[in-house]
């Protein structure tokens, strides 16, 4: 019985004593001790629901009184902040004390009936700020993953009241279970070694995708723990020449049963250049309605066949992608997905532009003009509009063209040789290890000539500081600030950078120029908030003085992680998700902690604030 | 009562001359003895009962009144004393109860006059020895982080005690000594928490066995104890490395398709006594552990490179930057404050510089598709 339904349940037999039916007098029975193994029970009720600073409080005990009838007698310890505070009379059933704070108060009911001592009641009770303001969260909340026994992942969403300091989200209840073991098998019945996910499907971790993955090994064996319900899986063999497939939706309990590579139509898979020359080695797949198909990897021929899953509807959308082989001097084609498509007794063909191509190998530089050695070079191609064509069962789509490669430049300062399509391209330099030259940026259009050299850049620098929120802002010295690359430079290893505030809560990070970053200021170890940012560095050697929003005010949110009808769940981790607070929309983690050994724990969240006065 | 006695004999000389000579015997004095019932011995606050059952008189059928009466002894000797209890006159045949007062270790003379229906009275009394116990001292308790039974260097350790004393709580002083294993330092102290010096705090800056002896005294004869508590103090150990998502099988690959957003890789859980992640507790002797990730893809050559920058608890992977068929190595490692070299070949996906289960460093296998 959960603690609400007891709690109803005391409240009813306290009614229901009120109304005369009740279980007697003391002593009219001679037997105050009550040996028959029903114990009594005490738990409270708060009134208001939801009180405020400054109301007054009142808590009334419901006794739930098993076996046991006679004197009751009743205890009441109110903390705030870890110090009990002055209640006039703690004896009575009913008790009141005046919230002069906000914030969490714990209270604590003892009691006996009859000289028997009864289960007591404690649990916290928040007193909110007057206007206090709410937010949704997801609370992510991953048990360990050594204990076979415990509840899976899921998320729980949580509201927290703004304005006090501390906020209780009181017992939280993870929902037990269901073991999942199964054996991975082929069409033939034998074991396949794949990879398998599964997602609940009733959109809870939307924005935030939570899977629950597992490896099946070379006997095919697998084994997870999923939340009863319907879920998506996804099951990969690790060869791929093998069909994968996806179960849209699937119960739990019957995806042992599911996990056989089903039925595939083979597909047969031509690819050749603009002249009509075979291209060996190339890697081609599709995706159909979402689903990957195995995957074709030509041969002298040109050809070579590839696997799409049989239970699919007439017309699929496909998507197709052919990753050309290694030094080729040829585009990854991809074709978008195509709606409609007729995949029955088809044939793919594809077959390149006729792209000319050049061979690259410039000299890298440093900034100081000697070889930089050590150095990488990737070319990323600006998008090829019609890079070749690809006919599904008939009809013939136009291709796009990327192209992403990577050249190691060797201790005299040389890129080695690369076959390149010619096309515009951004040529990224990362630098090799122990200079304090940073990435550099440099377009190139390949349509003209090969560039000479290329060179290494004098980095960029973000500065800035980080305050805490207040009317008094307060620098934050030792929070965690991180660049981190977006677009053009993910990727690129070489081009993030962090730093940690110095006394005064400033920072300097050393950028590639002209990239874009996320900056991530994290002070959330030392019990402030975490603010995200996104940014333009500014062309090599520039500085920027990033305008970094203060830190978010925080509360700290308590409470304890149980598993529904077990004990507490110690060692969790537990991620608090915003629903739309990062800097593109989307929904990140704002804060994290660990249950301790009763599953309490303690994070240090967003606080959502009061709401301006009228 | 003398002075009754003898004009009871006056009167029976002057009667006789007048002839009717009238012969009476002598009365004989009661006989007055304390039994102490209660076993010693004895405490304050203790109950002593006594009876006067073997007091008697041979003579008014038995008819005797006791009257008992209890002080404290202000000498060795018991020659001078103040009262304790007044004279209170009762049946022979009822006990008779004395208190010994709280924190007073006195000794306490009893006395009992018996007296008959003649008047004639006799007394007894009987002095009896207060010892004292020792305070009750409770093991000092140290506070070791979670549900260890040792802490670690720089890590504070609060050892409490709780202390009584069973004769009523006589004022108890406390002493606390720190003894140090070899090479602490000699700064290293036990400071008081609060005012009620039940709570002491230190910070070993050593590993080894240290000892927290408390001594707890009621400043009577025996009033004296103490109690150690040995504190085994480890080296700082390692990180681990205790939970990841997704989680990590050496021998197989996370599978990413192209069309999958990007995918946050994180290593969910250190365990560090100084530098845990994430912190769950206030301390404030806890620090971060330090991140530093390397990864291996088609843009570094294959090569395992250091991720600049990185140095939080995750890594994002956008498997749209990838083609189908790329290969990735995603590796962590996990530093405290304590320099120490991770000792393992660069090409082993996982390092546990213990050898067991507790990880300085992973490696995620990654293939898109």
């Amino acid at each position: 019985m959960s603690r609400a339904s007891a709690s109803c349940l005391h409240l009813a037999i306290a009614l229901l004593a009120g109304l005369g039916c009740g279980s007697g007098i003391a002593g009219d029975g001679g037997d105050d001790g009550g040996d028959d193994g029903g114990s009594c029970e005490m738990a409270f009720s708060v009134s208001p629901e939801r009180p405020t600073r400054g109301d007054e409080v009142q808590l009334t005990a419901n006794v739930y009184h098993g076996a046991q009838s006679g004197f009751e007698t009743y205890g009441w310890i109110v903390r705030f902040a870890g110090e009990p505070i002055e209640i006039p009379v703690a004896d009575q059933q009913v008790i009141e004390f005046t919230a002069e704070q906000a914030g969490v108060y714990s209270v604590e009911l003892q009691g006996s009936v009859g000289g028997a001592t009864c289960i007591d009641d404690s649990r916290d009770l928040n007193v909110q700020e007057p206007g206090a303001q709410f937010e949704p969260f997801r609370l992510r909340a991953i048990p360990p993953a050594d204990d076979p026994l415990l509840p899976p992942p899921q998320d729980i969403e949580v509201q927290l009241y703004g304005g006090a300091a501390d906020y209780s989200v009181g017992e939280i209840g993870l929902v037990p279970g269901t073991p999942v073991t199964g054996t991975s098998r082929g069409q033939s019945g034998g074991p396949v070694a794949a990879y398998l996910r599964a997602r609940r499907v009733d959109g809870s971790d939307e924005g935030a995708p939570l899977y629950v993955e597992a490896f099946a090994g070379d006997d095919g064996e697998y084994s997870m723990r999923l939340l009863s319900g319907e879920h998506e899986l996804l099951v990969i063999p690790d060869d791929p020449a093998l069909l994968p497939y996806r179960l849209p939706t699937i119960a739990a309990e019957a995806l042992p049963e599911a996990t056989q590579v089903t039925t595939g139509d083979p597909i047969a898979v031509t690819v050749e250049t603009g002249p009509g020359t075979p291209v060996a080695g190339a890697r081609v797949s599709l995706v159909v309605d979402g689903v990957p198909s195995s995957v074709a990897i030509t041969d002298s021929t040109g050809a070579s066949t590839l696997q799409v899953g049989h239970e699919r509807p007439e017309s699929s959308s496909v998507s197709v992608t052919v990753v050309p082989p290694e030094g080729a001097g040829l585009p990854l084609l991809e074709l978008a997905a195509v709606p409609a498509v007729d995949l029955t007794g088809g044939a793919v063909a594809i077959r390149y532009a006729s792209l000319a191509s050049r061979e690259v190998s410039p000299a890298v530089r440093l900034t100081g003009g000697g070889p930089a050695g050590g150095s990488r070079v990737t070319w990323i191609a600006r998008a090829l509009a019609s890079a070749g064509t690809i006919s599904i069962g008939g009809p013939v789509h136009q291709a796009t063209g990327q192209v992403r490669v990577t050249a190691a430049v060797a201790a005299n300062g040389t890129m080695a040789a690369t076959l390149l399509p010619e096309a515009v391209y951004d040529a990224i330099v990362e630098p090799p290890a122990g200079v304090e030259d940073a990435v550099s940026v440099t377009v190139v259009d390949l349509r003209d000539a090969a560039p000479a050299q290329l060179e290494l850049a004098a980095p960029a620098f973000l500065r800035g500081q980080l305050l805490a929120p207040g009317p008094e802002p307060v620098a934050i010295a030792g929070a965690r600030v991180q660049a981190s690359p977006r677009n053009l430079l993910v990727g690129a290893a070489s081009a993030g950078a962090s730093a940690r505030t110095d006394e005064q809560g400033r920072f300097e990070l050393a950028v590639a120029g002209g990239g874009d970053y996320e900056i991530t200021a994290d002070a959330t170890s030392l019990r402030q908030g975490r603010v995200r940012l996104l940014v333009t560095a500014p062309a090599p050697g520039g500085d920027l003085d990033v305008a970094l929003p203060a830190l978010p005010p925080v509360l700290r949110a308590t409470g304890v992680l149980g598993a529904q009808g077990g004990g507490p769940v110690a060692g969790a981790h537990l991620q608090l998700y915003c629903f739309e607070c990062g800097p593109d929309g989307a929904s990140i983690p704002v804060a994290e902690t660990v249950t301790d050994s009763t599953g309490r724990f303690l994070l240090i969240a967003p606080n959502p604030g009061v709401a301006p006065p009228e | 009562m003398a002075a009754v006695h003898r004009s009871i004999h006056l009167a029976a000389i002057l009667l006789a001359p007048a002839g009717c000579f009238y012969t009476s015997s002598i009365n004989e004095r009661p006989r007055a003895e304390i039994e102490k019932v209660t076993l010693g011995p004895h405490y304050p606050d203790e109950e002593i009962v006594f009876t006067a059952l073997k007091s008697s008189d041979t003579e008014d059928g038995g008819n005797i009144e006791c009257t008992w009466s209890a002080h404290t002894c202000l000498d060795d000797r018991c020659m001078d004393v103040e009262m304790l209890q007044e004279p209170e006159i009762i049946t022979c045949t009822t006990e008779y109860d004395v208190v010994i007062p709280t924190r007073d270790h006195r000794p306490i003379k009893v006395a009992l006059r018996v007296q008959d229906l003649d008047g004639a009275e006799f007394f007894d009394s009987e002095t009896i020895d207060v010892g004292n116990r020792p305070p009750d001292l409770v093991l000092p308790q140290p506070d070791y982080p979670g549900d260890a039974d040792h802490s670690a260097v720089s890590i504070p350790i609060e050892v409490s005690i709780q202390v009584s004393d069973p004769d009523g709580d006589d004022p108890v002083a406390i002493s606390w000594q720190l003894i140090k294993p070899r090479g602490a330092g000699a700064d290293v102290e036990l400071s008081p928490v609060d005012d009620s010096d039940l709570i002491r705090t230190f910070t070993p800056d050593t590993a080894g066995v240290w000892t927290v002896e408390v001594t707890a005294d009621d400043s009577f004869e025996d009033g004296r104890v103490t109690q150690f508590a040995t504190i085994p103090i480890m080296e700082d150990a390692p990180p681990c490395i205790a939970q990841t998502t997704p989680s990590i099988d050496p021998d197989q690959r996370v599978i990413l398709q192209r069309d999958d957003p990007p995918r946050v890789f994180t290593v969910l859980r250190v365990k560090d006594e100084l530098d845990p992640y994430p912190r769950a507790s206030d301390a404030d002797y806890l620090g971060d552990p330090e991140f530093s990730w390397q990864l291996a893809s088609p843009d570094t050559g294959g090569d395992l490179v250091p991720v600049a920058g990185a140095a939080s608890p995750d890594l994002t992977i956008d498997p749209a930057a990838y083609a189908p068929g790329d290969l990735i190595d995603l590796r962590v490692e996990v530093a405290d404050r304590v320099e120490r070299t991770i000792p393992c070949d660069q090409a082993d996906p996982t390092c546990s510089s213990s050898g067991d289960t507790c990880y300085q460093r992973v490696t995620w296998g990654v293939e898109i598709r």
